[in-house]
């Protein structure tokens, strides 16, 4: 069990220096890509799709009740600015259908 | 003037808290799984990316299958390099010293956070830093609690754990929306997001929806400036 143990160890130092990589290296990266007009507008419109593609599956998966919760919740945030109030409204949403329907 | 790490350090606060509990799940997730107490500790220092971490937890068994581990941590981290390229206007003054030491604790959460405030206001790197301190201290604690504790949550699906962090990025990218701008883009990143999802194993579909999106609203502006001039 030690050499499992030692191997996990290695494993999971290689995963933050992937990683930290990846991070470190989005930035060195974006600093060349970003004297470009077409590239900036693609950096400037990259986190809503990104954040986007990430949620669009999980609410796929969740059906309708994950869509009018996410919906809610999405115009709550943009309403109030709030995102505490749009995460209680939206998790009541959806704990009410998983728990009442 | 409160300073840039306060500033970053207390606007976090709010989805470090549901951060906090995608971590007790996590927690408890590794405790059924054999990670242990000091291992986790260290994937949550060293790596400190959620969703990799929850691939490390449910890819965890012996042997260690080590490519596949470590392929899936680099799939799902790729984003990364593009939350990188997001943050070239914030690092614009920073010394490569600088930028290099205050990047390991950017994560999903300071980064949108911080993005939304420069679209406010003028900000530094230090936001994002002071950010970054607020979520590795309630993620520590989370995941180190769901592991030391996990029997007590019996049932994470009907509190509905897993949608938490659904709900944040849904009122993330709300502040995103930039008018009409947004539609197309938006739409298709969705579409393309499924479809990858759909066809193509792992997390490829984030950076496939992302990258799209993000093509289509360059070419939409692009064309857009063209007339006005």
């Amino acid at each position: 069990m030690n050499d499992f143990d030692m191997l996990a160890i290695v494993i999971i130092i290689l995963a933050g220096i992937i990683t930290y990589s990846l991070r470190f290296g989005g930035l060195l990266v974006g600093d060349m890509l970003s004297k470009h007009k077409f590239v900036e507008n693609l950096i400037k419109a990259l986190p809503g799709t990104l954040l986007l593609s990430f949620i669009v599956p999980s609410i796929v998966s969740e059906g309708i009740p994950g869509a009018i919760s996410a919906l809610v919740a999405g115009v709550v945030a943009k309403k109030t600015n709030n995102v505490l109030v749009a995460l209680i409204i939206g998790m009541a949403i959806i704990i009410m259908f998983r728990n009442l329907l | 003037m409160k300073s840039n790490f306060i500033k970053g350090f207390s606007a976090t606060i709010p989805i470090a808290i549901s951060v906090a509990a995608y971590g007790l799940v996590l927690g408890v997730l590794a405790y059924s799984k054999g990670v242990t107490f000091f291992e986790l500790l260290l994937m949550d220092v060293v790596t400190f990316a959620g969703s990799a971490q929850f691939l490390m937890v449910e890819l965890w068994k012996d042997p260690l299958p080590i490519t596949e581990m470590l392929f899936a941590v680099f799939a799902i981290n790729l984003r990364y390099l593009l939350i990188g390229a997001s943050l070239t206007p914030l690092f614009k003054k920073s010394s490569l010293f600088e930028k290099a030491a205050l990047m390991h604790l950017v994560a999903d959460e300071n980064w949108a956070v911080t993005l939304s405030r420069l679209k406010k206001e003028k900000i530094s790197p230090y936001f994002l830093f002071g950010g970054g301190i607020c979520l590795v201290i309630f993620w520590l604690i989370s995941t180190l609690a769901g592991h030391t504790f996990g029997f007590i949550i019996s049932d994470p699906y009907s509190v509905a754990l897993d949608f938490v962090i659904i709900i944040i990025f849904t009122a993330l990218i709300a502040s995103f929306y930039d008018g009409k701008d947004s539609v197309l883009p938006w739409f298709v990143a969705a579409i393309f997001a499924y479809l990858s999802f759909l066809f193509i194993p792992g997390k490829w579909y984030i950076v496939i929806g992302g990258l799209s999106g993000a093509i289509v609203y360059s070419i939409e502006k692009h064309f857009r400036e063209d007339k006005s001039e």
